[in-house]
C-alpha cells in the first residue's frame, strides 16, 4: 500500500496485513518523525519509490 | 543491505496506491508519478488503486486517471463508497448523506436509495451512508456557533460523530421551516455507516 497519510493509508495496510510504503508527496512531509505504523519503505515521492524498487536486485 | 521489510516491499505483486498526495496533489500532477506507475506496471506488477473519497463519481475519477495520462481500467478503482456498500446487501434501503459516488456505488449493489421527501413521508431504512455532505457541513457549523447563519465554512472530514450532531441540531431548530427533511430519519434498525473522505488537506 502506498499513501502519505499514516493514519489511514499506514493503518489501512496494517489491517490488510500489506506493507506500508510511504511517500512525502502529500500531507506528511519529509523529515517528520512517522511511528504509528513504521513504514516499511519511506521515499520522497512515487517516482523514487519505483526507481528504487525497480533498482533493486532483490 | 537493505531491512526485511524493505525487501518485501521490492518483492511484493500486488500495488495499492492511494490517489491525493500520492498520485495527484489535487488537481496537480506530482512530477513523475505517471511515469512511476507505467514503469511499475511494465515490470508485471499489478497497480490498484484506493480512495476514500467517497463523494466522486467512478466516470469522473476515471477522467482524472486519463487527464494526467494515467492508465486507469474500472476494475483497478476501489473507492470508499463501494467499500461501504459492500455492507448492505441487495435489496435493502439506505438513506445516503453524501455524494454521487455513494449513491452510485449503492445502486451498483442494488441497494434502494430513499430520498428525502420519502423520508418526510414516514420512510423508514436499513442504513444511513454518511459520506461528505455541505448539508452536515453547514448543519455543524451552525451548531458550533450557536446561529443558523447560512455561511459557507471550509470542509471537513465527515465521520458518524458529524450526523449524530447534525441530527441533534435540527431537533433543537425552534421552527419546522427550519429544518432540512432529512433530520427526521428514521432506522428500522439503526446502522450507520461512515465513508471518511479525506478531504481539505
Amino acid at each position: 500500500m502506498v499513501g502519505d497519510r499514516p493514519e489511514t493509508d499506514g493503518k489501512f495496510a496494517e489491517r490488510l496485513g500489506a506493507k506500508y510504503a510511504m511517500v512525502r508527496s502529500g500531507v506528511t512531509p519529509p523529515g517528520v518523525a512517522v511511528t504509528d505504523p513504521v513504514p516499511d519503505f519511506d521515499a520522497s515521492d512515487l517516482a523514487a519509490l519505483a526507481k528504487a524498487v525497480l533498482s533493486s536486485k532483490s | 543491505m537493505m531491512v526485511s521489510s524493505e525487501e518485501a516491499v521490492v518483492a511484493a505483486e500486488i500495488w495499492m496506491f492511494d490517489l491525493d498526495g500520492v498520485v495527484w496533489l489535487a488537481n496537480d500532477a506530482i512530477p513523475g508519478s505517471a511515469a512511476a506507475i507505467r514503469d511499475l506496471q511494465a515490470s508485471g506488477r499489478l497497480i490498484t488503486f484506493f480512495t476514500n473519497n467517497s463523494f466522486s463519481r467512478r466516470a469522473d475519477l476515471l477522467a482524472k486517471f486519463a487527464a494526467h495520462d494515467i492508465g486507469c481500467e474500472d476494475s483497478q478503482l476501489f473507492s470508499s463508497a463501494e467499500a461501504a456498500a459492500l455492507l448492505l446487501k441487495e435489496g435493502e434501503r439506505a438513506f445516503v448523506l453524501g455524494g454521487g459516488g455513494i449513491e452510485e456505488a449503492l445502486s451498483a449493489r442494488g441497494v434502494e436509495l430513499v430520498g428525502t421527501e420519502a423520508l418526510a413521508s414516514g420512510a423508514k431504512v436499513d442504513a444511513v451512508v454518511v459520506g461528505l455532505d455541505l448539508t452536515l457541513q453547514f448543519a455543524r457549523s451552525s451548531q458550533e456557533r450557536g446561529s443558523s447563519a447560512r455561511t459557507t465554512t471550509p470542509p471537513i472530514r465527515p465521520r458518524m460523530g458529524h450526523y449524530r450532531e447534525a441530527v441533534r441540531y435540527w431537533r433543537r431548530s425552534r421552527t419546522r421551516r427550519e429544518r432540512p427533511q432529512w433530520w427526521r430519519v428514521s432506522l428500522t434498525r439503526r446502522r450507520p455507516i461512515s465513508c471518511v473522505d479525506e478531504w481539505g488537506k
